[in-house]
């Protein structure tokens, strides 16, 4: 039967041709308002919130090792990816080291050892001051920069016997190469470590330079550290500005937006040739573009607030792409920037590649449409599908729409419960296909876009996901999302009720800002999570 | 001319050389262990046979096997207990955490030990590498619970190698390495590493908990790790061609992505580098369109659309019968390796799984279980056996038998009665 999809199947109750599992949870229910509105500052207690240990990510490591060793043929691209956890890559639970990943690690501190320049590393010529001066001056300062921090006596004592013994029988530099080695793969240089109940200005330097430019401190951070000229949130603050006004900082937000909207994915849309026919590989890349370029614009180059990226009335576009949108644009192959027709496309969220991943091969998706604005702008907490349904996809259909063909959902009230989070605002995506291309009809009837927001402080019909845009750019539901997504990739952790915080703070901050993302990033800064940390 | 992986030995017993010539001569037998997982269930009534346990007619979907039905046992009527109880996660997610560990969990991943992880912990072998994990594109945006099926205990997943360049260089890269060098490296190495280690513990008690534990994982890895690379003995086998570059994450190369991964498991395995594997093809609820069979739908939208939707049910048996296939060139790769009087198979037990049942209603019940190899003559093949819906822990139990294991219950005991009737001798 054509119509029917997510029926629920009570098990037990005899329902005809399936086999439904017998952990018939009740039928669903609205799920706990979790959106992401903040909590007012007034109610919060001061609390740093949890710190785990932080391991190194692959771009981080491949940021850090061209820093260290003016290395940069990114060595980490041959580790295991990195899980995801909330979306992101930097979860510190998620970074566990198996023994797959240390093997690679152990081969690429092995093979960067060996082409390190020892006359760019060492401080002193062996000949001039002996080798066990010159030694001690090298792991003195290599170490500084390799562990950000000072190495103790001990350990200045233990890399001197190890480079006593790596030049044993063989020369100097061998002893340079081993000490390089090792540090490499001692969990100080592998792990943010951090010690003890208050932060000295050595971690700070770390959170600093790995929020802002996922690498290690530069000299000047070192130097501040040294001069305990991190200590107060003014200082930390000057010193955020100065990080975030460096190019380095650019890659970092471009990875949050990323991992944040998912747009790994776009590098894996595939479609159903038959039913979007201008649809070719060579599209993926092209659609990233857009995306990446509008986002990067946005927050370096435009107004850098979150109504602008929500909402902004312009893209970036090139010949090919404009073509396959069915738009006027700029000739050739550079991407320019493109003013779009307001009344269909506004912000990230009316572009292709978004579009087309949160859709299916052959037809649209008002679920993961719907689902997607739910999750990443929202913040709502959406439980998977009870045990006891029956996922069946409504197959497209000549005649029926994709609003009538969906509409089984809001008619089954286990389904209910959760959809009508979702579907009612997929749906005012509908003038949009599969591919993420404008449609005035579909199977020959006009499209009806209007949807229905839930669960969050604007919530309501509206037609039109430029509406939508509109709407959601003006939510305090979606700021507190925004900066709850930007919490969780700068601490790598989810946040606890121990951050209420923190989390209001940055949310005033931002909201002082006019909500500038930029002064987002300065805010994360000057929080407790951030200044401090807890007592184990 | 290279020397040959196996040598025949006294009394036809075939020695592997050099390091095994101990436990050879001692008669033991070198047990292997493999999983391989393929995703979305399958439609129950073309997948099993009928007819009775050896006279059983092989059904749509398993014909192929009909080559190899003598090295096989179908399992019919065996639940997934553990994954229909309450806990987080949708039907594929639920499966995912249960369908090698038999244990339900609170969190997003796996709440135990896999079967695999645990056949090699009652092994123990004296092997190069304690497992190996290789997967088809198992990568897909990495949501860990659907892109993993072994794990060493709860919440410790083992990252399948989706690249067979990496996965070869890994096991035998230093196959054709000048042995002196290999030998220098190695004091190097354990130098080093020694001193890596001596950092670890000085760090860890200095830690809280998760992170202490965290760390005291890693260097648990390290200390392996540096085992198996100061480890200088050649392997006295020959290894298999170094695979061409190739794009292993393009769809279409899965197929070829997919034999270069068998084959590699299979050498590996008569090389003995390793006694226990595991081989995932794509994800749990696969995202993967079939291009290479002519379907750009995925896998997963088609396995919801297939009873109500001809040309959707015939798509999802092209991708039924190609996975049959690969099960198929998988025992012959195992079968085409000598090993004393018979062959590679003969030692191995083969364990293939599917997170689901049926797979359009998510249904975790008579899941579609095959097994190939005698594990050494532990289990008689050639046969269908079915069960009034037992747990499939009582399943892993039979194996863990199999493998010398006197285990009563795997995963929940809750869901045990004990290993399955007549599976195990």
């Amino acid at each position: 039967m054509r119509g029917v999809l997510f029926a629920a199947l009570v098990a037990g109750a005899g329902c005809v041709g399936a086999i439904g599992d017998r952990d018939a949870t009740p039928p669903a229910t609205v799920p706990p308002a979790t959106s992401g509105t903040l909590p007012p500052p007034s109610t919060c207690r001061s609390s740093p919130g949890p710190a785990p240990l932080r391991r190194l990510t692959r771009v981080e490591y491949n940021n850090t090792v061209r820093e260290l060793l003016g290395d940069g043929t990114q060595p980490a691209n041959a580790f295991v990816a990195e899980d995801r956890e909330l979306g992101f890559t930097n979860n510190a639970a998620a970074l566990g080291v198996t023994e797959v990943l240390e093997e690679q690690m152990v081969l690429a501190a092995e093979a960067l050892a060996a082409r390190a320049d020892p006359v760019r590393l060492l401080p002193c010529a062996p000949a001039r001051i002996g080798d066990d001066a010159c030694a001690r001056l090298f792991i003195e300062s290599f170490g500084r920069r390799a562990f950000r921090r000072p190495l103790d006596a001990t350990e200045l004592g233990r890399f001197a016997q190890l480079h006593a013994a790596g030049r044993q029988g063989a020369d100097f530099a061998r002893g340079v190469r081993w000490v390089i080695e090792a540090m490499l793969l001692s969990p100080h240089f592998l792990y943010r470590v951090e010690l003890g109940a208050a932060l000295t200005g050595w971690e700070m330097a770390s959170r600093l330079s790995y929020l802002f430019w996922g690498s290690m401190p530069d000299e000047a951070l070192l130097v501040a550290a040294a001069a305990e000229q991190l200590t107060t949130p003014g200082q930390v603050a000057v010193q955020a500005r100065r990080l975030l006004a460096d190019a380095r900082a650019r890659p970092v937000v471009a990875r949050f937006h990323a991992e944040w909207l998912g747009l790994d994915l776009v590098d894996q849309i595939e479609k159903d040739r038959a039913v979007y026919k201008t649809f070719t590989t060579s599209l993926r890349p092209l659609m990233r573009t857009e995306t990446e370029r509008f986002l990067d614009f946005v927050v370096w180059d435009g107004p850098g607030d979150l109504a602008t990226l929500l909402a902004g009335r312009f893209s970036f576009l090139n010949a090919t792409l404009a073509s396959f949108y069915g738009v006027g644009g700029p000739a050739g192959s550079t991407f320019q920037r493109t003013s779009v027709d307001a009344t269909r496309r506004a912000g990230f969220l009316t572009h292709a590649g978004l579009l087309g991943v949160n859709a299916k091969p052959n037809q649209t998706s008002p679920v993961q449409r719907g689902k997607f604005v739910q999750e990443q702008l929202i913040c709502t907490d959406l439980p998977p599908p009870p045990g006891n349904v029956e996922a069946i996809l409504p197959e497209p259909s000549a005649t029926a729409t994709t609003r009538e063909r969906f509409s089984q959902h809001s008619a089954v009230p286990a389904c209910a419960g959760c959809h009508q989070l979702m579907d009612p605002i997929g749906l005012g995506f509908e003038h949009y296909d599969g591919v993420g291309r404008w449609r005035d009809t579909e199977n020959g009837r006009a499209v009806d876009a209007s949807g229905v927001i839930k669960g969050s402080d604007v919530d309501g019909p509206f037609v039109g996901a430029v509406a939508l845009a509109d709407r959601l750019a003006g939510s305090a539901a979606v700021r507190g999302c925004v900066v709850r997504q930007w919490f969780r990739f700068a601490h790598g952790r989810a946040e606890t009720a121990e951050d209420a915080c923190t989390l209001a703070k940055v949310g005033e901050r931002f909201a002082a800002a006019k909500y500038d993302v930029r002064e987002l990033l300065v805010a994360l800064t000057q929080t407790d999570a951030f200044l401090y940390r807890g007592a184990r | 001319m290279n020397r040959r992986m196996v040598l025949r030995g006294a009394g036809g017993l075939v020695l592997a050389l050099p390091w095994l010539e101990t436990e050879a001569r001692a008669q033991t037998v070198r047990k292997r262990f493999v999983t391989m997982f393929t995703s979305c269930g399958t439609h129950p009534r073309k997948w099993f046979p009928t007819g009775g346990e050896t006279d059983f007619q092989l059904s749509t979907f398993l014909a192929p096997l009909e080559a190899v039905r003598q090295d096989i046992v179908i399992l019919g009527g065996i639940n997934m207990l553990s994954a229909m109880a309450t806990q987080p996660g949708d039907g594929h997610q639920r499966a995912m955490k249960n369908l090698f560990t038999a244990v339900e969990g609170p969190g997003r991943i796996a709440n135990g030990i896999t079967i695999d992880q645990q056949v090699a912990s009652v092994l123990n072998p004296p092997t190069k590498f304690r497992s190996i994990e290789l997967g088809v594109q198992s990568r897909y945006n990495g949501d860990t619970v659907y892109e993993r099926i072994s794990y060493l205990g709860a919440n410790q997943p083992l990252p399948p190698e989706d690249s067979p360049a990496a996965a070869f260089k890994r096991l035998f890269g230093n196959f054709t390495a000048d042995p002196t060098m290999v030998d220098r490296l190695a004091v190097e190495r354990r130098s080093i590493l020694d001193f890596v280690q001596e950092d670890f513990r000085r760090l860890s008690p200095r830690l809280g908990g998760d992170d202490r534990k965290r760390v005291d994982a890693h260097l648990a890895s390290l200390r392996a790790v540096e085992t198996r690379l100061t480890t200088t003995t050649r392997a006295g086998c020959t290894a298999p061609a170094e695979p061409a570059a190739l794009d292993h994450r393009n769809p279409a190369n899965f197929p070829l992505v997919g034999k270069l991964q068998m084959d590699i498991l299979a050498a590996a395995l008569a090389c003995d580098l390793v006694r226990v594997g595991s081989l995932m093809w794509s994800q749990g609820r696969s995202l993967l369109a079939h291009t290479h069979l002519g379907i750009s739908e995925l896998h997963h939208e088609l396995s919801h659309q297939s009873l109500t939707d001809a040309a959707a049910a015939d798509k999802i048996a092209k991708i039924n019968l190609y996975y049959v296939n690969q099960f198929l060139h998988l025992v012959k790769a195992l079968k085409g390796y000598q090993e004393g009087g018979g062959t590679l198979l003969d030692n191995t037990v083969v364990l293939w799984g599917n997170e689901l049942g049926e797979g359009r209603a998510h249904s975790h019940v008579n899941v579609p279980f095959v097994l190939a190899g005698r594990g050494g003559g532990a289990i008689r093949t050639g046969r269908y056996l079915t069960f009034q819906g037992v747990g499939h822990g009582d399943l892993f139990v039979s194996l863990l038998r199999a493998f010398g294991s006197n285990a009563t219950a795997f995963g929940n005991p809750a869901y045990c009665t004990g290993p399955l009737a007549g599976l195990v001798q």
